[in-house]
């Protein structure tokens, strides 16, 4: 459906030159919804406003279902009213001047992809009242909520019928109750239109609740590209570890590694944790022990393997209603713990903590090398 | 003792730039009102007289045809003009701001002469080289008609009517427009639905400036001379005459009329802006607009450029190195070839040395004196909720309706009235605050367009963050307003450059300016130095002006320092 | 209504104040160049230079005196300046200006800006030349002239009298000034009836360019545009070769102009030593290389060749303080017809 290669982008910065994408490759199915994730600057809205033809890419290629949109080696670039995309912007952009019919209207009406003059009402009242709001239709659309807004600015892509809708952080300037809430409803949506979706967000929780696929980008890189589950549970390095969901890492190296398995040799003892798939570790290299704070069992029961177990200090006890948390410290390494509310550890004791092997994993070191350049794309 | 409060240093100049206008305006209508030089009887004989003309009507007519002819023809390039400078790739940015600045240099008269030797009647060049004259029957082109007058007008105005515009449109939300592209909308009709609406009252703005400004201009007016009065016709011929005393009386009354059709455009404009609050910024958050790929329409913003240029730039630049070069001013013929010589520019060259630095001092001072009270202006109109704010604004608006020649007297009233208080009377200094205030409409416009396109919020993310109003302002909102104050010092640099009005009725104090050099020179029929000096000017102000583009990082509009 | 009539078949006396050196000079005079050098600097006001003109104006000056006073000349909009003069005089503010150099100043003569300096009595200058009881005459104006381009007419197809203005021929092909101030002095050679039924029939009859500006008609009438013009002469223009001359009209119409010195002058010495170097052979010279002024009573000067053997109607001042602003209001009535 979508296919990046060697996707590069750059923006000037007074005389320097900055990369804000060096050479993506992406490849996204038709009716997915692929979220890029990833902490401001990693370039993913560069990325998405590559696709939308809002920035010229000094290498790489982009196509729609085949066709070339992009290609910095030929030339060749598809300015953005002929891509088959529409896209809702984190700001809404909302044209102040119109009225929300006629936002919605307006691409309907002058646009590439107009419709007969006798669709478009048709069309426009379609989409308000799919996404429950045709009662807003004759507002000023400065009258509304954010909320309201960013139903306007998804109604206005939806009644182009994108084969590729994109999305730039949609849902980052709503409050918290309303994300969540849209988070599932939006899903709904585009799964029953069968759009393909490109979603840009640096909140985890959004992307693993929405995606199909995540990208996790990191400095120009896309770092790692898979569904939410194993994004969540086989990360391939620090720092899609790190950015999806807090982890535990301990730090180790690599004692034995074979495809999907690995043993990890900590200060607290040797311990066998599962890796991601398609990566290599090389016995000897540096890796980090990986655990999610709810992963960890403590105290461990008493039929635990000795070598699933460690032996730390609870340094700090946070309550957070649900769910209790607790910092501790095996040797110099820190680890929190989610636990249960109901369960009881005091400050200063000794605990055993058990670390379940499959829920234990071996992750890369992120590398030094890539370039850290923090670029403002949006946030 | 209590600390000043920094902030009233803005309400301050605020103040003081008021007070000027007071003054000009006033000038005219004290003026308005006496029958003879004396100002101590007041009468409304002059307004009897010029009411009393029964070709009132028709020159009322003619001034009203004459400023919305112009104005148009203006709005027509400078719109898109500011449009490609400030957010497409357009190819040519560097050389059509180049050309802008020089258009700003080039003396009125010139433009003028050329089209009179190209296109008039009798002799024109043009309609010689296709036979038709009025000598041989129906001539091809007539120079002499109001329509001509409102194209030239228009075409010089363009540059001042770009400029003020692109600060409006730099500071409009980037995604709106990009918004519009990925939606399907093509970058012309992004262009008219979408940026055009939204530029509305900066346009509008500039509709009403530049017909103030093109009712009250004068050099066109007296070269081509079309048949039939214009209002401005009437003040100057009230004020210049060549033997016995100025018309006061009869000028001031006409300018109270120009005030009157001004300020009927202002009302308007008032009133638009009043139901515009919906066109207000809908948040702080904003991305800087990239620059819109025009790609095919490249070529077709080329021909428009190239248009401009040819009949505004290149036609009196080409008539200026044709008038420097030969002893008098003459059509070119194979016979004048002969009589071509560069003494013009050496002549030119050792007349400037003098005038020049005089102009530079002028220049540099009016653009401080002018942004100043601007600033300070444009802070109190769109920051402060005073509610003599949009008054004070409007007084601002009605000012370039104050003919030059009125605006020079009245501040040389006032300098005599006050200068055993303030001694500025036939210095510099006084003709420097006569210029600021006849420019001072042109800084507020620019200004009050882009102040109104930056979110209150970002200034109050600074109040609230613990600045003082003080430093919000200028901390925020001078950093804001940059790309406004970058184009409105441009202009006043430029058009304080070319004066020669003001200069010309209160410079008593022997201190020569270019402009005046220029005048003189061509008045006394030493036409070749005069080009010479004009071209000499040109290319300095040019330098200068992309100099200053490329020092204040103006030269890259979308790579600013992100907001 | 009988008008003042005068005509004199001008005898071309040359100047009694022909003098070159500084001892020469009347004892009145010389009395002044101490005073003068006291003073140390002069500001003219009537006419801006270029810096060429300047300099020669101030060696001309200076060398006649013996004296180094830094010589200002600056220029404007004169019925302005004249009306901010007397303004600046009653509310006792210094102008920086010690000669006013122009035509008509009855602006400044009831305030009493004027300084009465007794030309002709004290300081032994020619009584021809005084211009009131404040005025020394240094040049003669001429703007009721008429211009052809040579390439255009013939010489002797061109306008014999200004009634030869009125030739069907000429129709659409005449530039004059939007101004009365020719047809005031027009009006004291030919009679007012015959100057208003003149200026009344040219502008019907003929449809001819008005212009504001004096510069804008020798430009019009220089590039052959139109051939003929009405006042402004062209003695320079001519002089660099540029096609265009002055026809043989029958009469010469003149009105002057002269220094005036301020009451308010900060050098008045050197002030009136400026008026009468203005007057003398070498400031006659020095006039006419910079602006081609002259007093037609100059010799060799090209006005005083071209008035020469012609009949000149010299206006007085007396009258133009007189006549001028009720002339003033009729011809700008005629004028205004035009095109509405």
């Amino acid at each position: 459906m979508i296919t990046v290669r060697g996707l590069t982008a750059t923006y000037r910065l007074g005389r320097d030159t900055v990369t804000a994408l060096d050479g993506v490759d992406l490849d996204v199915e038709p009716g997915q919804v692929f979220v890029l994730l990833g902490p401001s600057g990693c370039g993913k809205t560069t990325l998405l406003r590559c696709l939308a033809g809002l920035e010229t890419p000094v290498a790489g290629q982009i196509e729609i279902d085949g066709i070339p949109l992009s290609d910095a080696a030929t030339g060749l670039f598809v300015p953005p009213e002929d891509r088959p995309l529409a896209m809702v912007f984190q700001s809404y952009a909302m044209w102040p001047h119109m009225s929300v019919f006629d936002n919605v209207a307006f691409p309907l009406k002058a646009g590439r992809r107009r419709l007969p003059s006798n669709e478009v009402d048709g069309r426009v009242d379609e989409v308000l009242s799919l996404l429950g709001i045709d009662h807003l239709s004759a507002r000023s659309v400065t009258t509304l909520s954010g909320g309201q807004q960013q139903r306007v600015g998804l109604a206005r892509a939806i009644a182009l019928r994108p084969r590729v809708l994109l999305m730039d952080e949609p849902l980052s300037n709503l409050d918290f109750r309303l994300q969540v809430e849209l988070r599932g409803q939006l899903r709904a949506l585009m799964h029953e239109l069968n759009l393909t979706t490109v979603h840009v967000t640096h909140n985890q929780a959004e992307a693993l609740e929405m995606g199909d696929r995540i990208a996790v980008m990191d400095a120009g890189h896309v770092v790692q590209t898979d569904d939410p589950e194993s994004i969540y549970h086989r990360p391939v390095d620090e720092h899609v570890a790190r950015f999806v969901g807090d982890m535990n890492l301990i730090p180790g190296s690599v004692a034995r590694w074979s495809e999907g398995t690995a043993q990890v040799q900590t200060a607290s003892g040797m311990f066998l944790a599962m890796t991601a798939e398609n990566i290599s570790l090389p016995e000897g290299a540096r890796c980090f022990l990986g655990i999610r704070p709810a992963d960890l069992v403590v105290p461990a029961p008493t039929d635990a393997p000795p070598e699933t177990c460690l032996t730390a200090t609870v340094t700090d006890r946070r309550f957070q209603g649900d769910r209790m948390m607790f910092g501790l410290k095996a040797g110099n390494d820190p680890l929190e713990i989610s636990t249960h509310h109901s369960v009881r550890l005091s400050v200063g004791s000794e605990v055993r903590v058990h670390i379940p092997p499959d829920s234990a994993i071996a992750v890369k070191p992120s590398p030094q090398t890539r370039p850290t350049d923090q670029s403002d794309d949006g946030d | 003792m209590t600390r000043l409060n920094p902030l009233s240093l803005i309400y301050g100049g605020a103040l003081i730039g008021l007070t000027f206008i007071v003054i000009s305006l006033a000038g005219n209508i004290v003026g308005s009102l006496t029958s003879d030089t004396q100002f101590n009887r007041f009468t409304l004989d002059a307004y009897s007289r010029l009411l009393s003309d029964p070709g009132l009507p028709a020159t009322l007519l003619r001034t009203l045809a004459l400023g919305f002819g112009s104005i148009s023809v203006t709005l027509a390039f400078a719109i898109p003009f500011a449009w490609l400078l400030a957010r497409t790739d357009f190819k040519w940015k560097t050389g059509l701001f180049t050309l802008l600045a020089a258009k700003l240099a080039i003396p009125g008269f010139i433009t003028a002469m050329a089209y009179v030797w190209l296109f008039n009647p009798s002799a024109g060049l043009v309609n010689a080289l296709l036979g038709q004259t009025n000598y041989t029957g129906e001539p091809a082109f007539d120079v002499y008609q109001i329509k001509w007058l409102c194209l030239l007008q228009g075409l010089v105005l363009v540059p001042g009517a770009a400029f003020m515009l692109i600060p409006a449109l730099r500071n409009l939300d980037g995604s709106l427009e990009e918004a519009a592209r990925v939606a399907g909308v093509p970058a012309w009709k992004t262009f008219r639905h979408i940026v055009m609406p939204l530029l509305a009252p900066g346009i509008l703005a500039v509709g009403v400036f530049y017909f103030v400004v093109a009712v009250e201009m004068f050099d066109f007016v007296a070269i081509i001379a079309p048949p039939g009065d214009v209002l401005v016709l009437t003040i100057y011929e009230a004020l210049n005459t060549v033997d016995g005393l100025p018309d006061y009386g009869l000028a001031g009354a006409a300018g109270v009329l120009l005030f009157a059709l001004s300020a009927g455009a202002i009302l308007f404009y008032v009133r638009f802006l009043r139901q515009a609050k919906k066109y207000a910024v809908l948040g702080g958050k904003r991305r800087d607009p990239g620059l819109v790929r025009l790609g095919k329409w490249q070529r077709a913003a080329s021909a428009l450029v190239i248009l401009w240029v040819t009949l505004s730039v290149g036609l009196p630049v080409v008539t200026l190195l044709w008038v420097a070069v030969v002893p008098f001013i003459q059509p070119p013929t194979f016979a004048a070839l002969d009589s071509v010589s560069l003494y013009g520019f050496l002549d030119g060259l050792a007349y400037l040395r003098e005038p020049l630095t005089n102009t530079a001092i002028v220049m540099a001072g009016t653009i401080s004196m002018a942004l100043t009270f601007a600033i300070c202006l444009t802070w109190v109109v769109t920051r402060s909720r005073s509610t003599i704010a949009p008054w004070a604004d409007a007084l601002v608006f009605l000012a370039p309706a104050v003919p030059a020649i009125v605006t020079a007297t009245a501040f040389q009233v006032m300098g005599i009235a006050v200068y055993q208080w303030l001694p500025l009377y036939g210095t510099l200094w006084l003709i420097m605050a006569a210029m600021g205030t006849r420019m001072l409409a042109y800084c507020t416009r620019t200004m009050n367009a882009a102040a109104l396109q930056i979110h209150p919020e970002l200034e109050e993310a600074a109040w609230v963050a613990g600045l003082s109003r003080w430093r919000t302002f200028t901390g925020v909102f001078l950093p804001l307003m940059a790309p406004a104050i970058f184009y409105a010092a441009l202009m006043v640099g430029m058009l304080a450059a070319r004066d020669l009005t003001l200069p010309l009725i209160m410079n008593s104090a022997g201190t020569p300016l270019v402009s005046v050099l220029i005048f003189d020179l061509q008045t006394n029929g030493e036409t070749a130095s005069a080009a010479a000096v004009a071209l000499y000017m040109i290319v300095v102000l040019v330098l200068l002006a992309l100099t200053a583009r490329r020092l204040t990082g103006m030269a890259e509009p979308g790579l600013e320092p992100t907001r | 209504m009988r008008l003042l009539f005068v005509i004199s078949l001008i005898a071309l006396v040359p100047l009694g104040q022909a003098v070159a050196q500084s001892s020469d000079l009347p004892e009145s005079v010389r009395a002044l160049i101490p005073l003068a050098e006291e003073e140390g600097a002069l500001h003219v006001y009537g006419a801006t230079l270029n810096p060429r003109q300047v300099r020669a104006f101030s060696k001309s000056f200076n060398d006649r005196y013996g004296t180094d006073i830094d010589l200002t000349m600056s220029g404007g909009l004169h019925s302005a300046k004249a009306s901010e003069v007397a303004m600046a005089h009653r509310a006792g503010v210094p102008t920086g200006i010690d000669v006013f150099w122009t035509g008509l100043i009855s602006a400044m003569v009831d305030t009493g800006a004027l300084m009465e300096v007794d030309w002709a009595g004290h300081y032994e200058a020619d009584a021809s030349l005084t211009m009131g009881k404040w005025g020394l005459r240094t040049h003669d104006g001429h703007q009721s002239m008429v211009t052809i381009n040579t390439g255009r007419v013939a010489a002797d197809d061109a306008p014999k009298t200004y009634m030869d203005l009125l030739d069907p021929k000429w129709r659409g092909r005449i530039v004059i000034p939007r101004s009365p101030y020719p047809w005031i002095a027009m009006t004291y050679a030919l009679g007012e009836q015959e100057t208003v039924e003149l200026l009344s029939r040219l502008i019907t009859e003929q449809e001819p360019k008005m212009l504001a500006r004096y510069a804008d008609i020798r430009a019009r009438v220089l590039s052959g545009e139109f051939p003929i013009a009405l006042g402004t002469d062209i003695f320079s223009l001519k002089k660099r070769g540029a096609p265009v001359d002055h026809p043989d009209i029958d009469l010469l119409v003149l009105s002057s102009s002269g220094a005036f010195v301020l009451a308010s002058a900060e050098h008045p010495a050197a002030a009136k030593l400026w008026g009468l170097w203005a007057v003398s052979p070498k400031g006659q010279a020095t006039l006419e290389e910079a602006r081609g002024y002259s007093l037609a009573e100059t010799p060799g000067t090209a006005l005083n060749t071209y008035a020469t053997g012609r009949r000149v109607a010299h206006v007085p001042f007396d009258w133009r303080l007189e006549n001028h602003d009720r002339l003033a209001e009729i011809y700008l009535e005629i004028l205004k017809r035009a095109g509405s």
